[in-house]
């Protein structure tokens, strides 16, 4: 039982970690859509850049 | 017939199909070219996963053409964009023109909407990153100014079948979005808090049954247990302190007023209970009680954002533009440029930008936002053109004489303000039910007490709280609440969307429904009602309208349109040719069909040598000859809404009494009034006499609903217990109303009717519940019988009951007609306005 006076402690710094994690998520603006992201995982990305193939083997630097 | 339809917007396609679009190989049916070459543009963009993913149609798309380009280019000016578009790094950087722009989308039905914009515009040369939010449908562009012009990428908007227009992130945005975040974080802090309090919870609750836990660690854990419900109570129910200091202040007892005194109570006596180690701790009830009722605030307040959202975006349309000449040359620039005496050209088919004198020629202009009159009205050099009627003849140029607050429609504004401040307010029933049930909380609980310390005075106090959490009207606060927003919800989802909140409440309490007639009860467009072949005509009705068609598809003006709309059904019409066709301004048209010379129009043009009078009087009647030999009658006018007098109908059966109020001349409105089997009209009211004639009807203690589109409708809509605009109605109407029928179905409005009565029979089955159980409870825990963890069992399991009810009004299917397949889709309320300005 002793073992309480540690760990309830922890437990309320965990806590705090927890709720400093979310506001930071909700400052972030990530609560701001709670619908879409839901769904963009289900898109495939084509893999299209705007600069043609060969542009890319010449100039690798540029994405 | 088979059931095609358009693979893009999913309207019914008429057979055979017209117009194809090759999607992964296959020849998709198209409706209209609008809808293929936004299909050809997305497959050409690689982007053809749009259609796979989707799990909404996309809306029906509009002709793009240069006009729009036009527009849009207004867009480019640095004035006009330094409202939505910001630079996107620090300006000290000189050199940068990397910028974001804010834009609202119109047309976003699914993810997969998002999906198709961000790839579609990410592609552009010059774009950086696109970000589209699926709830606001607020897009964020970052891009590069001088690589590539913002009107292009508004363009490319619209070429994937959406509208753009630039969403101002003003205060009242920013305010709301302020609101939401701090929302999620007081949610937060009670979501995590109740988690941990709880389970401290079920260390105290094990150590109370077994009895065997040393009173050191019942305290210390009591200790944590508060430390963690402080927050809670602080920042998480803060809200509710406040809502209820204010409800003391101004002497009302709401709802938050009873829960303040659970929450700040229940604290109060447990902080008690821990520092002097006797008595009960509530921890646990009270952090789950806040949670649970900002929970259902939550929900409510995600509902209001997104209409008060809807209701914005009704406002953010194009900037309106005009052509003014400057230096011999005519350039458009934004209608709040204008000054008087400048002159201006206003093309056929456009809004007049200000009240102005006409220069040259003549035209006819439709006033019927402004007065109600549905006939175009003829206008000679010199006459007075008000700003918002409709061009409809030729392009003519106008003298600006006023603009801006000095125009006959700023006049009519003026008096909406005057109405809004008279305007009936209508009482809330849960504000009147938690009056009592403070009052009668507050008394049993002083009661409790007095009695309690006659027979036990050390168990006074603590029997006397858990009355007042046992009571806690927690099921009783989100009754309400609950209801109007699924409600609103679904109504919303039927396509009427509620803008204001005493709707819903306000509704039942309606025993007056009165009609505007122009654009409300009719469609506000002409259309062909009647065709009379004269004696001596070979031809049937049916030859005669092809024929009047194929001449009519020659023209732009609106009485053409009624032809071509009404042989649109019929492809035998198609293969008629009119050529060598000409417009008689003001008189009718002419052409040739198969060797023979048609005319069409007035009675002197097209039979000038009959002198034919009309049939009868009410109604526009054409002629139509052929080698000057009278043909046959056509009746022009003014329809009916397909679902008006079934609307009608229905609202009489429900026992109101329905009043026909419009600005349009005699004969017309009574007409109108007889075919709906209206009883009561009045015609040729202007918007102060409609103002005062609800006014009138108001002192006789009537609850009048008021349903209209047009600005001279806006006083009158503003007056009205209740009032509702069509979707295709003006800016003006749409933003002083109440409510907005998006789809323009008039029967939703009698399915509104219904869902009010039902949404009140589960509001009062709820607050029945709620203060059922609650009394039920009382007894028992004013008798010393309730443990804590029953109490907080009890009010959580009567808080989801409440909820669940709630949603049944979700699944109303039956309480409402069908929708029909145009309006599910519902082709958005700026599709009419598009059609108009584009």
């Amino acid at each position: 039982m002793e073992s309480l006076i540690i760990l309830i402690p922890l437990a309320l710094i965990l806590i705090a970690v927890a709720i400093k994690v979310f506001f930071w998520a909700v400052d972030d603006g990530q609560f701001d859509d709670l619908e879409g992201p839901a769904h963009s995982i289900l898109f495939d990305e084509p893999q299209r850049s705007k600069t043609s193939d060969i542009d890319q083997i010449n100039n690798p630097i540029k994405k | 017939m088979t059931d095609t339809r358009c693979f893009h917007c999913t309207l019914p396609v008429s057979e055979p199909a017209v117009f194809f679009a090759e999607v992964e190989g296959t020849q998709q049916p198209m409706c209209c070219p609008g809808c293929k070459a936004v299909t050809e543009a997305i497959v050409a963009g690689g982007l053809e996963n749009y259609y796979q993913h989707r799990t909404e149609s996309a809306n029906q798309v509009t002709d793009l053409n240069r006009r729009l380009q036009e527009e849009l280019q207004i867009y480019d000016r640095k004035e006009i964009q330094k409202d939505f578009v910001r630079p996107a790094t620090p300006a000290s950087d000189s050199q940068n023109d990397r910028f974001t722009a804010s834009l609202l989308i119109d047309g976003i039905t699914c993810a997969a909407c998002v999906w198709l914009l961000e790839n579609h515009l990410e592609a552009l040369d010059g774009v950086e990153q696109v970000s589209v939010n699926l709830s606001t449908h607020e897009a964020q562009i970052t891009w590069s100014r001088s690589e590539t012009a913002l009107s292009t990428l508004l363009l490319e908007i619209h070429r994937i079948g959406y509208k753009a227009f630039p969403w101002r992130a003003d205060q009242q945005e920013a305010l709301l979005k302020k609101e939401n975040r701090l929302f999620i974080r007081r949610l937060a802090v009670a979501g995590i808090g109740t988690m941990q309090v709880m389970m401290y919870a079920i260390a105290l609750y094990s150590g109370a049954i077994s009895e065997d836990m040393p009173e050191i660690y019942r305290d210390l854990i009591r200790i944590f247990s508060a430390i963690v419900a402080t927050p809670v109570i602080f920042y998480s129910a803060a809200p509710f302190f406040k809502a209820a200091w204010r409800d003391i202040k101004i002497r009302h007892l709401g709802m938050d007023v009873p829960v303040s005194i659970a929450i700040g109570g229940a604290y109060l006596a447990s902080l008690w209970a821990t520092f002097f180690s006797n008595g009960e701790v509530y921890y646990d009830s009270v952090s789950m009680f806040t949670f649970f009722l900002l929970t259902g605030r939550y929900l409510e307040l995600r509902a209001r954002h997104a209409t008060a959202r809807a209701a914005r975006a009704l406002t953010n349309l194009l900037p309106p533009s005009c052509l003014k000449e400057v230096n011999g040359q005519y350039e458009r620039v934004p209608v709040a440029d204008l000054q008087p005496d400048d002159k201006v050209r206003i093309l056929p088919g456009d809004a007049i930008p200000a009240d102005g004198v006409l220069l040259n020629g003549s035209t006819s202009v439709n006033e019927s936002m402004l007065t109600g009159e549905y006939l175009p009205i003829e206008k000679q050099q010199g006459d007075t053109l008000l700003c918002s009627s409709i061009n409809v003849d030729h392009p003519v140029d106008i003298k600006v004489t006023k603009v801006g607050e000095e125009t006959r429609v700023a006049s009519i504004i003026q008096l909406l303000q005057r109405a809004q401040q008279d305007k009936p307010a209508i009482a809330k029933l849960a504000d009147k039910v938690a009056g009592w049930f403070v009052a009668c909380v507050l008394l049993v609980a002083i009661f409790v007490y007095w009695g309690w310390s006659g027979i036990a005075p050390e168990d006074a106090f603590w029997i006397t709280l858990s009355v007042l959490v046992v009571t806690c009207p927690c099921a009783l606060s989100l009754a309400t609440p609950a209801a109007l927003t699924a409600a609103t919800g679904y109504l919303h989802r039927m396509g009427l969307l509620v803008t204001r909140g005493h709707v819903l409440e306000g509704l039942q309490s309606i025993d007056h429904v009165i009609f505007d007639k122009t654009g409300t009860l009719t469609k506000g467009e002409l259309s062909l009602t009647q065709v009379i072949p004269l004696d001596g005509c070979s031809h049937s009705q049916e030859q005669l309208t092809h024929l009047a068609a194929a001449m009519e598809a020659h023209s732009e003006h609106p009485i053409a349109r009624a032809f071509i709309v009404h042989s649109d059904s019929d492809q035998q019409s198609c293969q008629q040719k009119a050529c060598d066709v000409k417009n008689h301004p003001g008189q009718g048209i002419e052409g040739t069909i198969n060797g023979t010379r048609y005319r069409i129009g007035r009675p002197d043009f097209a039979g000038p040598s009959d002198r034919l009078e009309p049939p009868e009087h009410d109604g526009q009647w054409l002629l139509m000859s052929s080698n000057d030999q009278p043909l046959c009658w056509f009746r022009i006018t003014d329809s009916l809404r397909p679902e008006a007098v079934d609307t009608v109908q229905r609202l009489h059966q429900m026992g109101k009494t329905v009043t026909l109020l419009s600005g349009d001349a005699e004969p017309v409105v009574a007409a109108t009034a007889e075919s709906l089997d209206i009883r009561h009209w009045k015609s040729e009211s202007s918007p102060d006499d409609k103002l005062s004639f609800i006014q009138a009807l108001q002192k006789q203690g009537h609850k009048i609903l008021m349903v209209g589109d047009g600005i001279n409708d806006v006083p009158v809509l503003a007056g009205a217990d209740i009032s509702m605009a069509m979707g295709n109605a003006s800016d003006l109407a749409r933003t002083s109303a109440d409510a907005v029928l998006i789809s323009g179905n008039l029967a939703r409005l009698a399915d509104a009717f219904n869902l009010t009565i039902r949404t009140r029979k589960i509001i009062r089955q709820n607050l029945a519940w709620a203060l059922g159980y609650n009394l039920a409870a009382l007894p028992l825990a004013a008798a010393g019988m309730i443990a804590p963890w029953m109490a907080a069992t009890g009010m959580a399991l009567s808080s989801l009951i409440v909820v669940a009810n709630a949603l049944r009004l979700n699944h109303s299917n039956k309480l409402v007609t069908k929708p029909n397949q145009s309006e599910k889709a519902y082709a958005p309320f700026e599709a009419g306005k598009a059609g108009a300005t584009v």
